[in-house]
């Protein structure tokens, strides 16, 4: 899951990087990857920068968002492991044995019985 | 279970008592499991369990099963429900089958660690074996 998120964000990242390359030929050459770019008046150049502004961000939030997504949904399993693992009453919404005493107690005594 | 054993053992985080069902005595030995796991729904399955052995002797109909809910401060209609759902069947019929599994052929039957002890004993075997199951544990 989390690698999933990380593949995702590294994506982000690397796209972020081609739109800052893209940029700086706008602003520096004047070229869009080796080509002449069409209308490079200063208003492309700003339209461009905004463009890419918010290409930065969604990239950086998209990065945050990832990291938090998957440390979330690794401690979520954890904690359903131990639900399962333990002796609870509830067990996949399902009723336990009953029991008197402490889970972790060293001596358990199991009683078959009728009630007849 | 022998409330001494609960006072001595059980208070102090020494031993822990766990319930299985086997009714092996036909249809009504069923039918109490399976309203005793009804109780247990609604919290109350040690105070069931305790009045379906004083009540042994007026047998386990459903009427009495129910009777014996109210006695016990159930939610009548909520057990009558959970009761008759044909839902904790499963599990009674599980424990029974794993009971089988053991090596149980009577009740009760019990497994202290593992061990097994069968038939109504005196305490002092239930000590005895308890005290032998809590060093072996390595609890003193």
């Amino acid at each position: 899951m989390r690698l999933g998120f990380s593949s995702f964000g590294a994506t982000a990242v690397i796209w972020s990087a081609c739109w800052l390359r893209i940029v700086y030929n706008c602003w520096d050459e004047t070229r869009l990857r080796g080509r002449t770019l069409i209308g490079t008046g200063p208003d492309v150049y700003m339209k461009w920068r905004g463009v890419s502004t918010l290409f930065i961000f969604a990239a950086l939030v998209t990065t945050i968002l990832a990291g938090c997504g998957g440390a979330g949904s690794v401690g979520s399993s954890e904690q359903k492991t131990e639900g399962a693992g333990s002796s609870g009453q509830a067990r996949s919404g399902r009723l336990g044995h009953p029991a008197l005493g402490s889970p972790d107690a060293p001596v358990v005594l199991t009683d078959y019985s009728d009630y007849q | 279970m022998e409330p001494k054993l609960y006072k001595e053992y059980v208070k102090d985080g020494t031993l822990r008592i766990e319930w299985r069902d086997f009714p092996y005595r036909g249809q009504e030995s069923v039918n109490a499991a399976i309203a005793a796991r009804a109780a247990q729904v609604q919290g109350r399955f040690w105070e069931y369990h305790d009045l379906l052995y004083n009540s042994q002797f007026s047998g386990f109909s459903d009427e009495n099963l129910t009777e014996l809910a109210r006695e016990a401060g159930l939610d009548a209609q909520r057990f009558e429900s959970d009761y008759r759902s044909g839902r904790y069947e499963g599990l009674v019929r599980a424990d029974f089958r794993k009971g089988l599994k053991a090596g149980v052929n009577g009740t009760p039957t019990f497994f202290i660690n593992g061990k097994m002890l069968v038939g109504l004993q005196p305490i002092g075997v239930f000590e005895d074996a308890i005290e032998d199951a809590r060093r072996e544990a390595g609890g003193g």
